[in-house]
């Protein structure tokens, strides 16, 4: 349980690194719907290590 | 004359020559276009004509030289969203989606997401922006059209369907689509609270407030597949939320006319078909206009006569209907919510981006039908009775297919609303008198116990 909590906020860390890339976009990306994908995405992207935790955890 | 229609994408720009779609695509371009070429989603789209077909005219994309020259295969009746009815709306965002997820697999996207994108091809979508596609960083977990697609389709259909604001209004006066901040001046507590309101338009338009230059960098993910995963639910979801706008069937009065006929007795709608039947057979249309069509009962018969049909009417709610019919039947027909006595007008930089109804209209179609919509035009519109036949004769090339509808009539009288005075004049003979100065009669029929008339004319000269 706590390597899956671990593994969860390791990957919110990953995702909230910005590359140091230029946006290449011409289309108005918005501001708070952007915010708002952005806090989808960490938490989709949590449920995503989660599970991914947890079937390496059913494996063993 | 060369006009530049499309030019906001520094990838190139997009330019109509007399009758040819020409694109440009400039060195930023060609990285992307390049993609677009190899993809087997584009393929499998353009197999089934939801992408546009496109050649390449000069320059070679594989030496990455620019600027490479496309021409587009030109769709034969433009049309925008400011014309289009709930039903197409959500039709060309659904194409829209189903393109961006279905990219992601090959590591493409879409780089926008407007309506601006898709034209119709009878009642088909059809993907025409081929400078949309870009390569994607694969542990990319954001899609940055996401706001432009919940401005141009989400709000705009949600307005449309809780709100009643047409979407006519939306996008005429909106190149982009509807903010959350413009839309949240529409909406009242509790609503605000109530989901969709505070997914698309409350915290997004509180949260617009905490926007830092930082919120615009890239984020990346540990590796693709969680991107991936993040993205792909993001487009589940999204297509999900747009299912759920789809319209219900619309309340309004025209929406039940043909089924209900008030004005014909079952005799009378008999006749009308027939003699329909033979002037179609007579006029053999190729592009046929259908003014005030309303569910589409004779466009349906054009269609099926052979023609591309092109309908117009008002009323968002019939046009809807007939768009769900043509596209479940496969039927060559355009729906358009267009109001004849006050067509679309041209907008955008210059008045030049979107063209007006009259500009795309005036002499493309061999054929106009106005059955039934002349009374209106006269009585509740206003417009002399010359100029009804003046605009009819700048619209077709050779035939019209017309109803005359006499203030006897009990439709006439409900117009009329106690200004009968003003229409003692019109009758039969000065309706034919008027359409003799531009048209010849080609036969013509009464409706039986009705004071209803029925004609075929060709245009004189």
């Amino acid at each position: 349980m706590v390597r899956l909590i671990l593994t969860t906020v390791f990957s919110l860390g990953f995702l909230l690194i910005c590359a140091e890339v230029p946006l290449k976009a011409y289309a108005d990306p918005g501001s708070g719907l952007l915010l708002w994908q952005i806090v989808a995405a960490v938490f989709v992207g949590a449920v995503y290590q989660a599970r991914k935790a947890f079937s390496r955890i059913k494996r063993k | 004359m060369t006009r530049v229609v499309s030019f906001r994408d520094p990838g190139g720009v997009l330019s109509l020559t007399d009758d040819r779609v020409i694109r440009t695509v400039r060195p930023e371009g060609v990285e992307n276009f390049e993609a677009y070429l190899h993809s087997a989603t584009v393929r499998r789209y353009a197999e089934r004509r939801s992408i546009v077909t496109t050649r390449i005219v000069d320059g070679d994309p594989a030496a990455q030289q620019a600027p490479i020259v496309l021409e587009h295969e030109r769709v034969p009746f433009p049309s925008y969203a400011h014309e289009w009815p709930a039903e197409m709306l959500l039709a060309a965002g659904d194409l829209t989606l189903s393109l961006a997820e279905d990219l992601l697999s090959e590591g493409l996207g879409l780089k926008d997401a407007t309506p601006h994108n898709v034209l119709f091809e009878g009642p088909r979508a059809v993907f025409v922006d081929v400078l949309s596609f870009e390569r994607r960083d694969e542990r990319d977990p954001i899609w940055l059209a996401d706001a432009q697609f919940t401005r141009n389709f989400l709000i705009p259909l949600l307005l449309d369907r809780r709100m009643g604001l047409p979407l006519q209004r939306t996008f005429l006066s909106r190149r982009d689509g509807m903010t959350p901040l413009d839309a949240l001046g529409m909406i009242r507590w509790p609503q605000r609270w109530l989901p969709p309101y505070l997914e698309w338009i409350t915290l997004p338009a509180r949260a617009s407030r905490l926007a830092r230059p930082a919120l615009y960098r890239p984020r990346r993910m540990r590796d693709a597949a969680q991107a991936r995963y993040v993205l792909q639910h993001r487009f589940r979801r999204l297509r999900k939320q747009l299912r759920r706008l789809s319209p219900e069937t619309g309340s309004s009065p025209w929406l039940n006319y043909e089924s209900e006929r008030p004005s014909y007795s079952a005799e009378q709608h008999a006749a009308k078909h027939r003699f329909v039947a033979e002037a179609l057979d007579a006029m053999s249309p190729r592009w046929l206009l259908d003014v005030g069509a309303n569910a589409g009962e004779y466009s349906l018969m054009a269609a099926q006569a052979g023609a591309s049909v092109v309908a117009i009417d008002s009323d968002p709610a019939p046009v809807g209907a007939l768009w769900k019919k043509a596209h479940s039947r496969g039927a060559d027909i355009l729906p358009l919510v267009v109001d004849f006595a006050r067509p679309t007008p041209a907008v955008g930089w210059r008045c030049a981006e979107q063209t007006s109804f009259p500009d795309r209209a005036n002499g493309f179609f061999d054929s106009v039908a106005m059955l039934a919509v002349v009374h209106h035009l006269l009585v509740t519109d206003q417009i002399p009775l010359e100029e009804i036949f003046d605009a009819a004769a700048q619209l077709t090339r050779r035939w019209l297919l017309l109803e005359y509808v006499g203030p006897s009539d009990a439709m006439f009288q409900r117009l009329l609303r106690g200004r009968g005075e003003l229409y003692r004049w019109f009758n039969r003979m000065a309706f034919e008198e008027h359409a003799a100065r531009r048209f010849e009669t080609v036969f013509s029929r009464e409706i039986p116990g009705a004071d209803r008339c029925l004609y075929l004319l060709r245009r004189r000269g």
